[in-house]
Formats: structure tokens, sequence, C-alpha cells
């Protein structure tokens, strides 16, 4: 996929787009096709794990079977069958999507605030803003968990709200404050020399501009909670767990190729969301 | 256009050196408030607490601390986890450059393939790739059973539960994050600077070793502080992908936590992690502005 | 008519200590087209924007049409403005953009539509209503600008550097554009501008500012013809400077001795108290290109020197002349082209002439 082998200005990682002129062409052709090789395996490395899963959700066996010998969307029936899946899905689908509102609104005003603003100690509170990114995953979850059990707020809608909003808040101010650095001001100035008040220069200018970049904002949020496993590990219970907190379990428990299909609907929901963003941004 | 005119005043343009181009300060606090709000709640308070449990219980007690310190077993986490950290950004440099160069160089349908696999696994969820490596590696998995039809091996190989594998494991998860910064650093060198190195004598390799690999270095910095940093806190790989012998300090936590319900001690571990984490952040926060923007995993 | 006048008093502002401003006055009558001139940095920009409301003045008073509107918010001054880069909505068409200052002052769907039919007719955009500002060329995004500034006729009409943006051609159709239709609405109009050709192109008067000050408040010919600071005379054309001292005679007039054999008088009205100069006082003597003749070298009242280079400019013939005194500048003379070949070559020895009032004398600066 990577070789071709006749010409000698063969592509090489090492020579940059100035062509390259070998003295030695076979010594050459062997340079390039170990440097393809080791390139090619690497690349394998890459997609090996997201590719494995979609055959042996289709396979039949009980047991994991690769390559599947013949093909069933048998595992796909019985995920949509579980009640124990389908519950999981529906509470990781209804926190993603309001965890998605919550922090595209919550980050969207503070991105405003940070890069427009008149705010004492912006700098802390830029740092403060993006902590939940570097604290470990575990820490917050397990400082969670030490809160929530008293309240009873494991394997709640509101805790789980909570903590994935937290999580998510970071990617919408990056997302954010990046389209509103690119946003050209002067055109709110424009509006203002027009007659429109603050909050209408805003939602009748700002806005429509900067909407494209908050409604990426909104995507990622939404993939940050629904893919979220180790805070949903922590602050799960019998009563409410998430998807990610299901699949946890039953690889540990009772690994069947339900879960490759579950996998590969939940590779294919991340994949195709970001694919799309990937698609409409480039267009701009 | 009078009554216009002689309506009352926006406070901001009263005050004098105000600017129609900054918000003003009270409309500035009132849209970050629920972001400070969200965050003392959510974020603040769980790890302040967290940090208080791992000191008082409810006077002052470091006996968990001691634990961790005195105790040999809880240690060797520690250098575990340091250690596996280490292999892992050590792994995701010798496989994400050979990628970010590619990525940076080749034609533009080569660059595109290597650009698509690196998408792929940035993108897939951490949870479902620890899942698949268990698949692969498995007793009966996919590795053993290939080895074994062809006859390169007699009996399944024990390639899963062990350092190996989560070294593997967490090297797939962290290698986007490595490459990612290199491929950024690689694109930023004017493509002259080769061409020139090539007509001033030098060869293809030494070119890239004298003038690409070089001014390519802030974003290897970049990425092997990413890498190292994420990994030392990571869980659900090693979780997952790991056994009883491969406890990290992120595993320990959890089965202090949830198992063993020690919860001073799994606060006072968590209290470690995070100050080292913090440190690291703190130390090399250069390296954050240079690969800003990217998200982070587990 | 729809234009106002627009007074500034003792207008300053501060950033920090840097004075970006500092002290500016003057009174701009209804109808009245004047130009803030000045390098960059010369505080024009920041003018405009006290003005405009986008900054608060550190000090003093902005009144139009007799209202003080200093403490006033941009969008309640009623202000048209027209941006460097045009700063059309990107989101919105034509019809939208020109319309949005209407909308914001809630006109009524008719109204609105007739307006806009009407200011797209007069910067000749008829046609153009559901295009995006990124479907026009730069000339048009500049007719929008303009069509949807005016388009709500404000009392005042601020363009900051509105043809900055476009090619030579075009910005000289635009500026008789531009002062067409000011003159067809009788709009009072500031425009900041860092070319000179421009601002002596479209102003009834020319305001020229210099490190936060106004230096120069003055019609074209005035600005041109009397510079009052050797800053105001080489920043507005072309202008060669000369090293020389005042000598009075008998009379107390005063001449300026360029070197031991030779004295130019001088009797410029507008330079900058040219009585005031004591003698034996240090100065710069300045003089146009085109104000200066050839004349015989050896002629008493004329300053010799040699021929360094000839010039074809196309409209003209331009000369660098190196004076014979040790230590003077190199000269431009600029000539009529009308011969295919200067009268002139190169090395040859001139003498340079003009009439006393093209002289300007300026005391020179304490070194």
């Amino acid at each position: 996929m990577l070789i071709e082998t006749r010409s000698h200005r063969l592509a090489s990682p090492l020579a940059g787009s100035c062509a390259t002129i070998w003295h030695r062409p076979w010594a050459a052709t062997v340079a390039v096709l170990l440097q393809g090789a080791v390139l090619a395996l690497i690349l394998f490395y890459l997609v090996l794990p997201t590719l494995v899963i979609l055959p042996i959700s289709l396979g039949t066996a009980n047991h994991i079977e690769f390559p599947p010998r013949q093909l069933t969307l048998h595992w796909y029936r019985e995920y949509l069958s579980d009640p124990d899946w389908m519950a999981a899905t529906w509470f990781s689908l209804k926190i993603a999507l309001a965890t998605s509102l919550a922090a595209t609104v919550i980050g969207t005003l503070a991105a405003i605030a940070l890069t427009r603003g008149d705010l004492p100690g912006k700098q802390a509170l830029q740092a403060l803003s993006l902590g939940p990114m570097v604290v470990p995953h575990v820490v917050f979850g397990v400082a969670l968990y030490l809160i929530f059990a008293p309240l009873e707020l494991t394997g709640n809608f509101v805790g789980f709200l909570l903590a994935h909003t937290v999580l998510a808040v970071p990617y919408v101010l990056i997302t954010v404050t990046a389209a509103l650095q690119r946003f050209d001001f002067t055109l709110e100035l424009a509006a203002l020399s027009c007659g429109a008040s603050r909050t209408r220069s805003f939602l009748l200018i700002v806005l429509p501009n900067i909407s494209p970049s908050v409604a990426v904002a909104a995507v990622f949020a939404f993939l940050s909670s629904f893919d979220e496993a180790t805070v949903a590990f922590f602050i799960s219970d019998t009563g409410g767990k998430t998807i990610s907190r299901k699949m946890f379990e039953d690889i540990d428990f009772n690994l069947t190729p339900v879960i490759a299909a579950v996998s590969t609907l939940l590779a294919g929901v991340s994949l195709l969301l970001m694919a799309a963003i990937r698609a409409t941004t480039r267009q701009h | 256009m009078a009554s216009v005119l002689s309506r009352p005043n926006d406070q901001s343009f009263r005050r004098p050196g105000g600017s129609a181009s900054r918000y003003s300060r009270p409309l500035s606090l009132a849209l970050i408030a629920p972001l400070l709000l969200l965050l003392s709640i959510g974020f603040l308070y769980p790890i302040g607490l967290l940090i208080k449990l791992s000191l008082f219980t409810p006077e002052l007690d470091l006996s968990s601390y001691r634990k961790i310190i005195e105790q040999p077993i809880y240690l060797s986490v520690m250098a575990r986890t340091f250690k596996i950290a280490l292999f892992v950004t050590i792994a995701s440099f010798l496989l994400g450059y050979p990628v970010a160069l590619a990525m940076a160089s080749l034609k533009r349908r080569l660059a595109a393939a290597a650009a698509a696999a690196v998408f792929i696994a940035l993108w897939s969820p951490v949870l479902v790739r620890s899942y698949a490596w268990i698949v692969l590696l498995q007793r009966n998995g996919v590795a053993n059973n290939a080895m074994t039809e062809l006859g390169m091996v007699e009996a399944p190989l024990k390639l899963i539960y062990n350092e190996g594998a989560v070294i593997v494991a967490m090297t797939h998860v962290l290698l986007p994050f490595m490459i990612l910064p290199i491929f950024a650093a690689l694109r930023s060198i004017p493509q002259e600077y080769v061409c020139a190195a090539r007509t001033l004598g030098a060869g293809a390799s030494t070119a890239f070793l004298r003038v690409t690999l070089p001014l390519s270095l802030p974003g290897v910095f970049a990425g092997c502080v990413m890498c190292f940093i994420l990994a030392l806190g990571f869980y659900i790989t090693p979780a997952l992908v790991g056994g009883p012998g491969t406890l990290i300090v992120a595993t320990l936590i959890g089965q202090q936590a949830t198992v063993l319900l020690d919860w001073p001690f799994a606060a006072a571990l968590s209290t470690t992690l995070l100050i080292a984490t913090l440190t690291m952040v703190l130390v090399f926060r250069q390296a954050f502005s240079i690969s800003k923007g990217f998200a982070s995993v587990d | 008519m729809i234009g106002e006048t627009l007074t500034l008093q003792s207008l300053s502002k501060r950033f920090g200590r840097t004075v970006a401003v500092e002290d500016v006055s003057f009174n701009i009558a209804p109808g009245e087209f004047v130009s803030v001139l000045g390098p960059s940095g010369s505080g024009k920009t920041t003018l405009l924007t006290m003005i405009a409301g986008f900054e608060a003045p550190s000090s003093g008073q902005i009144s139009i049409g007799g209202r003080d509107v200093t403490a006033a918010a941009p969008n309640r001054r009623n202000i048209g403005m027209v941006f460097q880069k045009y700063a059309l909505f990107p989101h919105m068409t034509v019809h939208q953009n020109v319309a949005f200052p209407l909308r914001m002052r809630r006109f009524d769907r008719p109204a609105i539509k007739d307006r806009v039919r009407r200011i797209l007719d007069l910067v000749q955009l008829v046609g153009f209503d559901d295009r995006y500002p990124n479907q026009l060329s730069g000339g048009q995004q500049q007719r929008v600008a303009v069509a949807r500034a005016l388009v709500c006729e404000p009392p005042v009409l601020l363009m900051d550097e509105p043809l900055g943006a476009l090619d030579k051609n075009l910005r000289e159709a635009m500026q008789l554009e531009i002062k067409r239709i000011q003159s067809k609405l009788g709009a009072t109009v500031v425009y900041v501008t860092h070319d000179q050709d421009e601002a002596m192109t479209l102003s009834d008067r020319v305001a020229v500012m210099s490190g936060g000050t106004l230096v120069q408040l003055g019609s074209p010919v005035e600005i041109y013809h009397r510079p009052q600071s050797p800053f105001v005379a080489q920043f507005v054309g072309k202008m060669n400077f000369v090293d020389g001292e005042c000598q009075r005679d008998e009379a107390g007039t005063c001449h300026i001795r360029i070197s031991d054999s030779i004295t130019v008088a001088a009797s410029s009205p507008s330079s900058d108290g040219a009585d005031r100069l004591q003698q034996g006082q240090r100065v710069k003597l300045a003089v146009r290109p085109e104000s200066l003749s050839f004349a015989q070298p050896d002629s008493a009242t004329a300053i010799p020197g040699h021929i360094d280079a000839e010039i074809f400019v196309g409209a003209f013939r331009l000369y660098l002349v190196r004076l014979a005194t040790i230590g003077q500048p190199i000269v431009q003379i600029q000539l009529p082209a009308s011969t295919s070949v200067g009268p002139f070559r190169r090395g040859e020895s001139v003498g340079l002439h003009a009439a006393k009032e093209d002289f300007h004398v300026f005391a020179a600066p304490e070194a």
C-alpha cells in the first residue's frame, strides 16, 4: 500500500520533497523498501485494534473467532434485546447529550469572558479551567466517589452530568477560544457603530460567525462524555451505569462477542462524528 | 434619532479609559461565573476533600503517606509506574517519529493514508481499544490462534496480563499524542532548509540528521512530555490488559478504593499522583503551548 | 443635507503611560470633509476610535451637533463608520449588511427596502443585493461599506483608511466616488489616512497629526504652501532641506546664508516665525522640488552645484543636484518633461534658483 516499486524516485520519508537523485539505484530501492515496510508495520499497529473488532462482532462462534467462518448480526440483536445493555446505552446517551449542552453553554460563555473580557487574574483562571484535562482521571474519579457516595449520587444522572461537564468544559473552552481568536472583532465594532447594542451585536454578528466551532465543541463534549470510562467506573453503581462501565464489567467477567458488537458501534459513532467534523471544518 | 442619543449610557463607556473592544468587568464576571461555580463544586471541592482525607483522620495523620514510603511493595508499584511510563514514552517516540515524518513529507496520498491511521487510532474509544488488545492477545486470541495455525508455536503463549501487554496497549493509546506535536513541528520546517542542505552537499541522511531532526526537537519534547504525563495516570488500559503483577499507581488507587476500601490510603496515593502530575505539568508547561489543543484521553 | 457640526475639545487619550492623543481640539462644520493625516503611530486612528465611541477619552469632550456625546455608547452616537478592511458581516448579503443599521433602529420593512434601494443606487450597486461579501471585488465591498455607513444618514461619517486595501487605480477612482457621494449627501466626514495625495484630493481641510498632537489644520493649499513646521513640510509633498544661518540686513530683513559666498533671500509668510529669527541663528531652508529652476552657475542669487543624476518620471524629469558647499544634502529639482532629452547632463555644473516666496525658513532644532 505504501511502496511503488518501479521508479527510482521513490517516496522515501527521509528524502523530503527535494527530488533525490540516488547514485546506486538498487541500494536505494532496498532502503526505500525497508523504510516503507517499517512504516507499514507501524500503521498496521495503529489501525489493528479498531479493525479487528468488526469481524469478531460478526462471527457466529460463542468465543473469539478470527477470521469468522460465517457472518451474522446475532450479537447486535443480542445487544439490542438485552435490557441491561439498553438501559446503559440510554443512560449514557442522556448523560452525553445533557453534558454536551451544559459544557457548550458554560464553556462558550467562559471563552468569551477569557478572550474578550476584563477579568482579574486571567492567566490563573485559564490554568484552572484547563485543570480537569491535567488531573489524572483516576484521581478525579476517586475524589468524586468520595463525595457522591454519602449523598447517594453514585449511578445518578445529576452526578454524572456534573462529573462529565467538568471533564468536557476544557474541550469547549479550547475550541471556542480558538474560534474567537480567529474572529475579526472589528465586525463587532461595526455592529455597534450601526446602532446595535452589545447583546444584539453578539447574537447577530459574533455568534453566527463562531457557531460552526461551537457546534464542533458540542460534538467534542458529547464524545468526551459518551466514551468516558475511568470516572464512570468509579461513580456508577448497580442502579445506574454507563455503557462504558457495563462494557468494563463484561470484559472482566463475561467476555462475549456482544462486547465486540458494542465496541464496533462505539468506535463507529466516534469515528463518524469526528470524520464529519473534519469534513465540515475543512470546507471553511 | 435624538431620542436614541439621549438614552442612558452603558457603564463601560462612561468610565475614563473604557473601551468597546473589551467587555466590562461585571459582564465578564457574569459570563465566567457558571464555569467557576461548576469547577468549584465539581472539581476543586472533591479534589480538596480527597487531599484532606489523605492528611486528616480527623487529626493530622501522615500514616498513609508513611505506608507508601515504608512498605517495599508500594515503592515497587511507584517504580513500576515510572518504568512503564518511561518505556511507553520511548516506544511512542520510536514508533511515532517515522509516522510523523511520513505525514509531513510523503506525497499526498501516502501522507493521507498515514494521517488516516493516526486519526482512527486517536478517535477510537480507549475502552474499545483495550478490549481489542485482549481479543488479540489472550490465550485463545487472534495472535495465538494465528501463530498456532502457522505452526510458529506449539502451545499458545501467555501474551496478556503482563507488563509487555500493558506497554503495547498503552503505547497504542498514547502514540497519537506523540505523533501530532512532532508532525506539527516537522510541517513548520520550511522545505527550503532541507533543499539548501542538499545543495550544500549533504546526503539525504545527513540533511535529515543535521537539519530536520534538530528542528523537530521541540515537537519531540512536547510529545514526550505529554506521553509521560498521561502514562503516569493511566487507568483503563492497565486495569484491563494488566494482571496482578503489573499493578501501577492508578490501578493500585482503584484497588484500594473499590476492593479494599482503604480510603485514606487511596487518597494519599491519589494526592501523590496528583502532585507528581502537576509538578511535571508546571516544570514542562512550555511543552503544552506547542501541543495546545490536543484532546486528552483516559 | 444631513451633516452636523463635530467639535473636539482638548481630547486626550493615554494608554497606561503612553500618550496616544494629546490635547486635540477642532471644530468641523456641517458638510465639511476633513482628513486626519499622519504617519502610523501619530494618534490619528485613536482619535477616530474616540469619536466613534470605541475608546473613551482620558480627558476632553466630543460633541455632535452641539450635543455632548463623550460618554455615549457607540451604538447611541448615530455615527456612520467605514472600517479599514470594510468589516462587512460575512454571513449577511449586501442587502442584509446595508439594512442592518436600519433594523437596529427599528425601521419598518417598506422603509428599509426603500432606503436600501436608494443608497445602493447612490453607490451604484443595484442588482448586487443578494451577493455575499466574499463574492464581491474589493471596490464593491468598499461601496457596500460606504452604503452601510450612510444608510441612516448619520450626522457624522467616519472613515478609517477605507481605501488602504485597494490597488492604485481603483483607489483613485474610489476617491472621486467618495467625494461625489459625500457632496451629494452633504455628510460631515472625518477621514483618516496616511496618504497625503488622498487627503489633498478629498478634503476641505486637512488635520496633520504627529506624535499624538495636531500640528497643523488648514486647507490643502495652506498645508502645502504654508507648512508651519518642518514636519508638515516634509510629510506633505516633497521638500528639500538645506542648512543655513540667518543674517539680518540694515532693514532687518532676514537673509539665509548657506555658505561663505551664497546668501538667498526668503520671504515666505507661512514660515514658522521667520521674523523672530535671531541674527546668526541656525535655520533649515526648505524648498519644494517643483519650485526650483536652473540658472547660470555663477549667478549671484543661484545656489551652485552639479548634476548627480537625471531621472525620467513620466510627468516630469527629476534631477538630483549635489550642492557645491560641503556637508549639504543632495537637492531634488523637478522640471516638466516636455522634451525627450533633458537640458542638462550628468556632471554638469548648474545653479539653482527659486522665487524668494518659495523658500520656507524654519528654526533649526537645537542640537
